[in-house]
């Protein structure tokens, strides 16, 4: 089944479409929302939010976009907007994380075994990589998130920004200097 | 090249951005510079943990719990009717009760005060008795004064 055809169904209220069209795409979204969150849990939570908006603005998919691209664009608005929910609550996480201690751990595991020092400095290394991102403008954040780890090409990211193409190498190649100054002031203070 | 410098510019020489001179004098200060070098190093290193990440399997019962959600989601949209009978009793008992409770206050405000009234008035009649008191005890001390000058008289004439 193509996609004008299972969206033509899921428009006229096909739930078996839906089904498909989730099964389909599940990885792909839940995957995207992790790179923005670096987190499972967020992730898998705020993909769900992802499907629900697709079901329901279904009716507003033209065909202009290719349908990942469209869906694409949705998973990255819902994880933009729940990073800038999670930052007006942060205050609260701050005091939360006062008394019961931070559990907000990076998803990455060092795959290869080495020592536990080892894994503590990867794990560390990964906490102060998230750190940047999150400093990041959001324009800049959505380039080099879906630049490296996405693996998107340029075109790819255009289109799902909605931006020209040679502008996206600008924001990918700022971002990386801004992830760099952050690690280099990161580290001599440290 | 400076420390300051060379610290500003690593981004560029990571990205590849600066010029054959540049480059140059940047290497002649990190064979010089241990501190800078590390610092390098350090970044170099960090860098190569943007992008990685634990990739998020299939969810084998992702439908499910997302057909949960949405169900509980128009559920809260929806909600249940309430019943003509609550929408006016339970404003009305609402009502009523308020009412209840300002009349209680005002009953006891009222209560409040009367009883100010009394203590004011068992005030006066406190100061009337220790007036009478006083008055008491100096016509006590009149005759006290009068027995004492008796006895005193007494006991003289009896030691002459």
């Amino acid at each position: 089944m193509n996609d004008q055809t299972l969206v033509k169904r899921i428009q006229e209220g096909d739930e078996d479409a839906f089904r498909t069209l989730v099964d389909q795409h599940q990885e792909m979204v839940v995957n995207v929302c992790n790179s923005f969150l670096h987190n499972t849990d967020d992730a898998l939570d705020v993909s769900q939010d992802v499907f629900i908006k697709i079901f329901e603005s279904i009716h507003k998919y033209k065909g202009q976009a290719k349908l990942s691209t469209w869906i694409y664009r949705i998973a990255v608005n819902h994880s933009l907007n729940h990073i800038r929910s999670k930052k007006r609550r942060n205050w609260l996480n701050t005091l939360d994380n006062l008394f019961n201690g931070d559990d907000d751990k990076p998803v990455y595991e060092p795959a290869d075994e080495g020592s536990y020092e080892q894994q503590l400095e990867a794990e560390e290394e990964q906490k102060v990589m998230i750190k940047a991102l999150q400093k990041l403008p959001e324009k800049q954040k959505t380039a080099l998130t879906l630049n490296s780890y996405e693996e998107m090409a340029y075109k790819d990211i255009a289109e799902v920004m909605q931006i020209p193409v040679n502008q996206v190498g600008v924001l990918i190649t700022r971002a990386r200097k801004s992830v760099q100054q952050y690690l280099i002031d990161y580290y001599k203070n440290n | 090249m400076k420390c300051k410098e060379i610290q500003y510019r690593i981004p560029e020489y990571l990205e590849g951005q600066l010029s054959e001179n540049q480059k140059k004098a940047f290497n002649r200060h990190l064979e010089q510079c241990k501190d800078c070098k590390e610092l390098l190093a350090q970044v170099s290193h960090s860098m190569q943990y943007l992008g990685k990440k634990e990739s998020i399997p299939y969810q084998p019962y992702y439908y499910t719990r997302l057909k949960a959600k949405m169900e509980k989601r128009q559920e809260a949209i929806s909600g249940a009717p309430t019943p003509l009978w609550k929408r006016v009793l339970q404003p009305a008992a609402y009502t009523f009760f308020l009412g209840v409770g300002i009349y209680i206050g005002i009953m006891l405000g009222s209560g409040l005060n009367g009883s100010q009234q009394e203590i004011s008035r068992a005030e006066e009649e406190k100061s009337e008795l220790d007036a009478y008191a006083e008055s008491a005890f100096m016509n006590e001390m009149e005759l006290e004064s009068l027995t004492s000058t008796f006895i005193l008289t007494n006991d003289t004439s009896y030691e002459e």
